[in-house]
């Protein structure tokens, strides 16, 4: 099986490293590109396959959700999860009209996790 | 500023993680009082002396501000505040009452409570969510409201020159008003030192995670 490369969009450092340290633990093949921004991302994902990406959702510039679609483009079987504080409803259902998975933060070991070995896809 | 108070790039990334997910819950609790989307911008930190505080809410002179202010003890204590421009404040009372036909005279007297409760679920979310990641206990007073020039309001709540104050900066915008306001967070020095250490404390736990 092919190892997970796993893009981490968030503009808070904090919140990368965490996530890069339940990764690297639940996952120690798995390549991760990091991005504070939707630019970087996707500057940094043009020679990439992306199999799972955890996306911020408020940041500067591209939201997650904006990044998200351009992500699709390029890697339709991409699992994505959008990871955010801002847990209100319309959130969620943009989040899942787009097929991602929702995860609101606080970032835990167990909700990246669970994101992380969902088996199941999310119909798009 | 004292040196020692200084915040590294990493503390302030910490501190405004913590208050960005108090205002998500916020706005979320905010959303289903208006039963609309509350647009929330990216937040950014600034650790401002008193006088550089004035300076910066002195963007308009004389401007008029409402405030809610909430007390809160702890390991670290201080006063969290909101704060926004008193022109938008009727502006959100009339959001949160749409379905009601308020008049005017009735929506003024509304306002201060309208704006008081905002102010104490925005304010415990935040003071909730730090104590909540930080792992500790912080108890808040009832939340007062507070309306006046900028002066006035700090002067009603900053009772120390040398206090430093925390601003936390984040817009949040209802579909048709835009209404901006700040969360910021005054802490004597004391305080402060304490604070940074259980952001220094959150740190290492990252820094050595070992799941």
């Amino acid at each position: 099986m092919t190892p997970n490369t796993i893009l981490v969009v968030d503009d808070s450092r904090v919140s990368r490293m965490l996530i890069r340290a339940i990764i690297a633990h639940a996952d120690p093949q798995a390549t991760v590109i990091e991005a504070q921004d939707g630019k970087e991302a996707l500057a940094k994902t043009e020679k990439a396959t992306i199999s799972i990406a955890t996306l911020d959702l408020n940041m500067p510039g591209m939201d997650g959700l904006v990044l998200a679609k351009e992500l699709l483009q390029r890697f339709p079987n991409a699992k994505i999860g959008l990871l955010t504080a801002n847990i209100q409803e319309m959130v969620r259902q943009k989040a899942s009209e787009l097929g991602l998975f929702f995860i609101p933060k606080p970032i835990t070991e167990e909700k990246i996790l669970n994101f992380i070995h969902h088996e199941e896809k999310i119909k798009r | 500023m004292d040196e020692h108070i200084r915040l590294s790039e990493l503390h302030c990334d910490a501190i405004v993680e913590l208050l960005n997910i108090g205002m998500g819950q916020a706005a979320n609790s905010l959303s289903e009082m208006v039963r609309e989307e509350v647009k929330l911008s990216v937040p950014s930190l600034e650790l401002l002396s008193r006088q550089n505080a004035i300076k910066h809410l002195n963007g308009h002179p004389d401007r008029r501000i409402a405030a809610v202010k909430q007390h809160f003890e702890g390991p670290f204590w201080g006063d969290a505040l909101l704060l926004f421009p008193q022109e938008k404040s009727l502006e959100l009372v009339r959001a949160l009452m749409k379905d009601e036909e308020v008049p005017l005279d009735m929506l003024t007297e509304l306002e201060q409570d309208a704006l008081t409760e905002i102010g104490n679920i925005i304010l415990n979310s935040c003071i909730g969510s730090l104590a909540d990641i930080l792992s500790q206990q912080l108890s808040s007073d009832l939340p007062i409201f507070i309306t006046g020039s900028v002066n006035e309001v700090l002067d009603a709540c900053v009772a120390q020159g040398d206090d430093m104050i925390m601003f936390l900066r984040m817009d949040f915008a209802l579909h048709t008003k835009d209404i901006d306001g700040y969360v910021a967070f005054i802490l004597e020095i004391p305080a402060m030192e304490k604070f940074k250490t259980n952001i220094d404390l959150y740190l290492q736990g990252l820094q050595h995670i070992q799941f």
